[in-house]
């Protein structure tokens, strides 16, 4: 009885972390089309001060990003993309067929930065993106709507909000678990003028709708582009002459950007980071009391039975060697149960877990659906793959063994008169 | 018998030491999250002041133009297409606002005092509600007697607001507000304004504390509306009569078509109340709501297992004890009702210091605690204090049965012949 608590003990603490396990990856890891998020630079949101008038935050303006942070050296690739939300109307076939989208107004970088799957044609290159050529990439969900399928879409043209794009690619539908690189339709941003309206003066050079990206080479080169960036705004500043610019935050990781507060506040690593690992360490230190204890309970009742076997002639290295043995086949047993359970449980109760946004006016909650299953092939093989499991499970091992050897070793090292006294 | 419990258990200190320490970290965990929880559901039942059914926001948008024309702004444009919805049968009424409509994730705050002297330390945050006077007939919001026109009414005069109840609760305690100066801190200017009348209860969703959640009303003017040039800000809100309500998206679109434009300003939808609250809900309360009670699952269970050990090795470990009990006189179900003791016992023993350390961490406000939400209040402490204790004894009691049941099976004989 004691080892079937010790087992679904086990299960349940290794269901657990493979639950954290998973929501870390959703959050922090690379799946496409997220594929650089350990390799990318994030800055979303600037702050324009002058003198009168406080401070004015919002995201980057176009003139910005275009002057100043595509030239930066040393990296692989540089995107800016609108930061819209809301969504907007997508119309085809003479006004036939109409339905709501999120849109995305980016550069031929983006395709470099993010990895997506093209069902048919491809996306609009650097020499379309100059010419401010209205040409658009569309999701699988929106071409079988509107076109009836994504080969028959390529060409034919798409109104969206109110401006005529010709079709030129068709992507997978993107994982609901993405946020910056998710969207319906995505056009070059030179086609339109963005200036927000109630930008005037010095501040329409810098605040605007975008967002800024950066791929790096290797995270080794971080601290270098940090540094450009610095001496960039250095630069900027120099020729502004009302007010002041100021980033909120230099570029940072997408760790770190997760934890900004609306879109001028900064980030909060530190606080985040705290938070989780609260939880965490709360989430592990209960089971882990409990196994300990429960292991503790099950050697003490086996003295008496090492007694005799060490009359028998069993050696400490016997003793003890037979100890580990049991204690890795109920951590092993354990721990399949809890892979089943784990996967049970994601099924049926991750939403908690995630950090999504929810867009009230697209009409489709963005709450996860785990059933859907372009979501679950991606991250269904960071978690459920052998080495992350191993190392799950090489913990509660770990946890197991350490707990079963100091009363197994006392035992060990009784005297045989003293083991065979004590009763069960 | 209580005091031999006690006995019992010191006796068996070095066994029971581990499962007493789990009891109070797990006790002091879980009561963190039952006081979340409790915090985040207290008044979810209570009346909202505000009634969604049959009603719709309308999501408007713009395309940049290319030859702008400057001659109607974005809002005269959507005030334009407004007065055809308006005019659509089946729509009662239609109302416009920022930040104010039930389940907005949009707010907006001022510090409110009620003399010049205690303005500009006021703590006492309120949240801003900018609406026309249609706003309290779509979502049927009435005053004290039941009437929607005194509000209506009320929101026109001038320099004045429509404050609820805990604003005038808070600033005027036992007198009628009515007519009452209020000042408004909002850095650098004093505002002065006076109320105008009182709604008893409007709050923004379900998980917002009915005695807490302070909130005014005042007038969005024509002028203001036309003035805007975006579209995403903007609340546009109509009630469609019951008899109207199927389909009434679609149908509109349809009958409607062209007119949902003017210019470059279009009408994307119109998305029931009902369906943003479904979306918004999850996001204000419900996702920590189930973080919560998950963990809070995830330590029951560890709870019941750890004991459910426990108690089990101790049977077995005594049954040359209960076997020698039982010759002398001791029912079985005396023999369960001892063991049953001996974890409740565990328990108290373990409450105690859980409740202090509990205490300390309210203290400290390690719980969710905020200014214009609830207080750490000793009535809220007791009661999440009781629940905690409540779900323990439910995990220790369901715990002890199987050991418990083992001993009714155990004949004295037997066990004595273990000695």
């Amino acid at each position: 009885m004691l080892s079937t608590i010790s087992i679904l003990g086990t299960a349940l603490a290794m269901a657990m972390i493979i639950a954290l396990v998973f929501v870390y990856q959703i959050n922090i890891g690379n799946y496409a089309p997220e594929v650089n998020r350990d390799r990318t630079l994030y800055i979303r949101s600037i702050g324009y001060s002058s003198g009168n008038n406080g401070q004015t935050n919002g995201f980057l303006s176009q003139e910005l990003i275009r002057k100043h942070f595509y030239p930066l050296k040393n990296v692989e690739a540089v995107t800016a993309l609108t930061s819209f939300t809301s969504p907007t109307l997508a119309t085809s076939l003479n006004g036939q067929r109409m339905i709501k989208v999120s849109y995305t107004g980016t550069d031929d970088a983006f395709w470099k930065v993010f990895s997506f799957h093209f069902l048919s044609g491809t996306s609009f290159t650097h020499e379309e993106f100059e010419s401010g050529i209205r040409k658009v990439v569309i999701s699988e969900r929106i071409a079988r709507y509107c076109f009836d399928s994504s080969v028959e879409a390529i060409g034919q043209t798409l109104k969206v909000s109110g401006v005529d794009y010709s079709v030129c690619g068709v992507v997978a539908d993107v994982s609901s678990f993405v946020s910056i690189s998710r969207a319906d339709v995505w056009f070059p941003y030179t086609c339109q003028n963005w200036t927000p309206s109630w930008a005037d003066g010095e501040m329409r050079d810098i605040i605007g709708i975008f967002n800024c990206l950066i791929l790096a080479k290797s995270t080794a080169d971080f601290g270098n582009i940090i540094s450009q960036v610095d001496q960039v705004m250095v630069k900027v500043n120099s020729e502004l002459h009302n007010g002041k610019a100021v980033l909120h935050d230099p570029p940072i990781t997408h760790a770190a950007q997760l934890t900004k507060k609306g879109s001028a506040g900064s980030s909060d690593l530190k606080g985040s980071i705290i938070k989780y690992a609260t939880t965490l360490f709360v989430l592990l230190f209960v089971p882990a009391i409990n196994l300990s204890g429960l292991t503790i309970s099950r050697m003490r009742r086996r003295i008496a039975e090492i007694g005799i076997r060490k009359t028998f002639g069993a050696t400490h290295g016997n003793i003890f060697g037979q100890v580990l043995y049991e204690n890795f086949l109920l951590t092993l047993i354990g721990s399949i149960v809890g892979i089943v359970l784990g996967y049970l449980f994601l099924n049926f109760g991750a939403n908690a877990f995630l950090m999504d946004k929810v867009d009230l006016l697209v009409g489709r909650s963005s709450l996860v659906d785990l059933t859907t299953s372009s979501n679950l092939n991606h991250l269904f093989h960071a978690v459920f793959n052998f080495s992350t499991l191993g190392a799950i499970f090489l913990f509660c091992l770990l946890l197991n063994l350490m707990s079963a050897s100091i009363p197994a070793w006392i035992a060990a090292r009784n005297s045989i008169i003293n083991a065979l006294n004590e009763q069960k | 018998m209580i005091h031999q419990i006690f006995k019992i258990c010191w006796n068996q200190k070095s066994v029971n030491l581990w499962i007493w320490l789990e009891m109070i970290v797990v006790s002091v965990i879980l009561w963190v999250n039952v006081d979340t929880i409790y915090f985040l559901t207290s008044d979810y039942f209570k009346p909202l002041g505000h009634d969604i059914t049959h009603t719709y926001r309308v999501n408007f948008n713009s395309a940049s133009e290319e030859n702008p024309t400057n001659e109607m702004t974005v809002g005269e444009k959507i005030l334009a297409i407004s007065d055809r919805v308006r005019n659509y049968k089946g729509v009662e009424t239609l109302s416009f606002s920022f930040s104010s409509m039930p389940y907005s994730t949009m707010d907006n705050y001022s510090y409110l005092a009620s003399d010049t002297s205690r303005v500009e330390e006021s703590d006492f945050m309120a949240q801003r509600r900018t609406v026309t006077p249609d706003f309290f007939r779509v979502f049927r919001c009435m005053d004290a007697e039941g009437k929607t026109e005194t509000l209506t009414n009320a929101l026109l005069e001038e320099n004045k607001i429509i404050v609820n109840s805990v604003i005038a609760n808070k600033l005027y305690p036992n007198e009628n507000s009515v007519g009452k100066k209020i000042f408004m801190n909002k850095s650098p200017h004093i505002w002065e304004t006076g109320v105008s009348a009182v709604i008893p209860i409007y709050r923004t969703s379900e998980y917002s504390p009915i005695n807490s959640h302070a909130t005014y009303f005042n007038l969005l003017p024509q002028q203001a509306i036309a003035g805007i040039n975006e579209t995403g800000w903007i609340e546009a809100i109509v009630r469609v009569s019951p008899e109207a309500d199927h389909d009434f998206p679609e149908r509109i679109k349809r009958e409607l078509g062209s007119a949902l434009q003017y210019e470059n300003v279009f009408v994307i939808d119109f998305t029931s109340m009902s369906e943003i609250r479904e979306m918004v809900i999850f996001g204000i309360g419900g996702r920590e709501l189930s973080q919560k009670g998950i963990i809070a699952g995830f330590l029951l269970i560890n709870i019941f297992l750890g004991i459910a050990g426990t108690f089990w090795y101790r049977t077995r470990q005594r049954q040359n004890e209960m076997g020698l009990r039982m010759a002398m006189g001791s029912t079985h179900a005396n023999l369960q009702r001892m063991m049953t003791g001996e974890g409740m016992v565990l328990l108290a023993l373990a409450t105690l210091p859980a409740m202090i350390i509990a205490l300390n961490l309210g203290w400290i406000e390690f719980i969710p605690v905020s200014k214009g939400r609830m207080l750490f209040t000793p009535e809220r402490f007791l009661i999440c204090q009781a629940i905690t204790v409540g779900l323990m004894a439910l995990m220790v009691l369901v715990g002890i049965v199987f050991p418990a049941r083992s001993i009714a099976r155990l004949h004295p004989s037997d066990a004595l012949r273990c000695e």
